[in-house]
């Protein structure tokens, strides 16, 4: 055990003081790090698609050791910045569709990779053997690991489902109907991105607690035990409004991330704090000390920490701005340019929303507050994001945006007829529950017949029954039946005609 | 078409509004303008933002109505059905692809089709399975031959 201690005294040493004047956790890290498995997709990228156009994300978003590595990578690395927002605008609209593609392919990928490094952390907390004195986070502390591995199950399906999506996205052969299969895995990719940074937080936690076990023979453990039943209790209902990959409550729960990472970050301190004075008061060795400092230095809430949020409202976004190599505070940087790239491309297709995003670059930045504080990021960030007027509407009036968010959801496949549909391919992430959209009422009155819109007496125009009727005739003509894909590319021309907006919401099948 | 906007207001009025600050008297002489130019791009001329294809498509089946033209507005749909579908004309080689978007051009046609007239255009259908057009056939309006030959004017 003090073996341990003076190691991670050593790396501390090694590592610790130029994490302050070196900038960490972004450049291509990623791809240096020794984990074979989370290098990827970007091999199938299309050739004019610079390669890896964005690979350093937020430090937050991946697991400790690997952000050790990072720390040590130069700072130059990040700088070759590919200028592919000129290239995507100059594409058509299947262009843009097929970059929206990959950044929802790259950003699986990275969340991923992170969720992996999440879940070796678990594996390892739990593999560890006690401590001479019999201290681990064993026994009646099993229940916090056992609470992580829990919620690793929903991270991976809200992976599967989003990789789901974006894979039929790429056989549908519509635009409208690709970028609408693309923004449904909007609301899975940013439960998993939040969902796995809530997790790498609480993985800190145990980290805390594990060396408190070791190091702290005086710490009481019924209090360490109390503390992580109180920040279990913080997490939980984010945690549950994540896993429900309800867009609405994925959102909420998003914007209300900084604010929930002040509270940890507050609890992180006090427990770090009061353990810092026990050991002070047992006069412990200074290796045991450090080995508390320790889990801070490769704690997720590191750049949260040297100012522990103020309890008072205070405006965010103070400090942050845009350069050519990313979002800088200061001289750190926060994020990467190839970062705000990618969640350009996401935002502007509708898959991710602005707050969103925001929320993750405040929580990058440190910048996380105690009270809810309203998340306006600096104009220039927020421009470098991609955030417009245009696409602000976009959110409003399709997932999660205000205006609409209250009017009712519909199905577009008529409910009806769920097993006509299930019989050609609309099952498990791609069922017709999937498929529907809010409408105000005078809109869906109107494609159900109703209101004086139809000049023409002898074309009732219903959806209902003209979807279906045109997709029986068209098997009838065929003589076979129509595959999902084909149905879907139809379904997307009928929407049109008939303005629907292109945004879908799952809703609740009878 | 980002939402709502079609299906707010006066839907009748506004049509016609846009119509005849195009110079036309009727949304009939404005589509005639326009050959072969599929209803959503009508549709978008009138207001990318507040107009929806299925709603000029009821207009000139109104218009029809009272002209009592029903048949040529049945087979204008199909004209401007088929060229956004197969803007080079019907496909040479009917493979499982392109027999899939036949059907759904055919489907379309009878979904966008009156209820008086449904069982002619199945009728029509039938004829065209039994010999299919030439392989580059684009109809280019309402008159087009074969297309009359398939359905033939009954009213007048």
């Amino acid at each position: 055990m003090r073996a341990d201690a003076l190691l991670l005294a050593l790396v501390l040493l090694a590592t610790g003081c130029a994490s302050v004047s070196q900038v960490p956790g972004r450049g291509r890290s990623l791809s240096h790090a020794p984990r074979e498995d989370s290098a990827p997709a970007w091999v199938e990228a299309p050739n004019d698609e610079p390669p890896r156009a964005w690979n350093a994300l937020p430090r937050v978003l991946s697991g400790s050791e690997q952000r050790l590595l990072r720390r040590q990578q130069p700072r130059d690395d990040v700088t070759a910045v590919g200028d592919v927002s000129r290239e995507a605008a100059a594409g058509g609209g299947a262009r843009s569709a097929a970059s929206t593609r990959q950044a929802v392919l790259d950003a699986a990928d990275e969340v991923k990779g992170s969720l992996r490094g999440v879940e070796a952390a678990f594996t390892r907390l739990a593999a560890r053997p006690p401590d001479p004195w019999g201290w681990s986070l064993t026994g009646v502390f099993t229940r916090y690991l056992d609470q992580g591995s829990k919620q690793v199950t929903w991270l991976h399906a809200a992976l599967g489902s989003a990789t789901v999506l974006t894979d039929a996205a790429s056989e549908v052969g519509d635009t409208d109907m690709e970028l609408g299969l693309l923004r449904m895995t909007g609301p899975k990719l940013q439960a998993a991105w939040f969902g796995t940074l809530l997790l790498a937080t609480w993985v800190d936690f145990l980290h805390l607690a594990d060396a408190v076990l070791r190091n702290c023979p005086m710490c009481s453990v019924e209090k360490l035990f109390a503390d992580l039943y109180r920040v279990q209790g913080l997490m939980e209902p984010t945690l549950t409004d994540l896993a429900s990959l309800d867009p609405e409550r994925v959102e909420a729960a998003t914007t209300a991330m900084p604010e929930l990472m002040g509270k940890l970050t507050r609890e992180f301190d006090t427990l770090q704090r009061e353990t810092r004075e026990t050991l002070k008061l047992g006069g412990q060795v200074i290796a045991a000390m450090q080995a508390v400092e320790m889990v801070t230095m490769i704690s997720t809430m590191k750049m949260a920490m040297p100012r522990v949020p103020p309890s008072a409202p205070m405006t965010l976004g103070v400090g942050l701005v845009m350069r050519s190599g990313g979002v800088m505070v200061g001289s750190r940087m926060v994020v990467s340019a190839e970062w705000v790239e990618m969640m350009r491309r996401l935002v502007q297709a509708g898959v991710i929303s602005v707050p969103a995003v925001g929320a993750a670059v405040l929580i990058q930045g440190g910048q996380v507050t105690m009270a809810q504080a309203h998340q306006d990021l600096p104009k220039g960030v927020r421009d470098a994001l991609g955030d417009s007027p245009e696409v602000r509407g976009m959110q409003v009036t399709g997932r999660a945006g205000a205006g609409m968010s209250d009017a009712p959801k519909h199905h577009v496949l008529p409910q009806e007829q769920r097993k006509w549909f299930e019989q050609r391919g609309f099952k498990g992430d791609m069922d017709i529950d999937q498929f529907c959209v809010r409408m105000e009422k005078a809109h869906h009155e109107a494609i159900h017949g109703g209101g004086n819109w139809k000049l023409g007496r002898t074309w009732p125009g219903e959806w209902n029954r003209m979807i279906m009727e045109l997709l029986r005739e068209a098997e009838v003509e065929a003589g076979r039946l129509m595959t999902r894909n084909e149905i879907l590319k139809e379904v997307a021309k009928r929407m049109r005609d008939y303005g629907i907006p292109m945004s879908f919401t799952p809703g609740r099948g009878r | 078409m980002s939402g709502g906007d079609a299906w707010r207001g006066n839907i009748r009025a506004r049509l016609y509004e846009r119509v005849r600050a195009r110079g036309y008297d009727s949304l009939t002489a404005f589509a005639d303008a326009r050959p072969a130019v599929p209803l959503y791009a009508l549709a978008d001329e009138l207001g990318r933002d507040d107009v929806a294809a299925v709603q000029v498509l009821s207009g000139l089946l109104y218009e029809a109505e009272q002209r009592k033209q029903v048949t040529s507005f049945v087979r204008d749909v199909l004209v401007r059905e088929l060229s956004e579908r197969f803007p080079n004309g019907w496909p040479e080689v009917l493979d499982d692809a392109s027999r899939g978007e036949v059907a759904m051009a055919l489907g379309s046609w009878t979904a966008y089709t009156p209820d008086t007239h449904k069982e002619r255009v199945r009728l029509a259908r039938a004829a065209l399975r039994a010999s299919p057009p030439p392989a580059g056939w684009r109809p280019l309006g309402p008159d087009d031959e074969l297309l009359r030959t398939l359905l033939p004017d009954e009213e007048v």
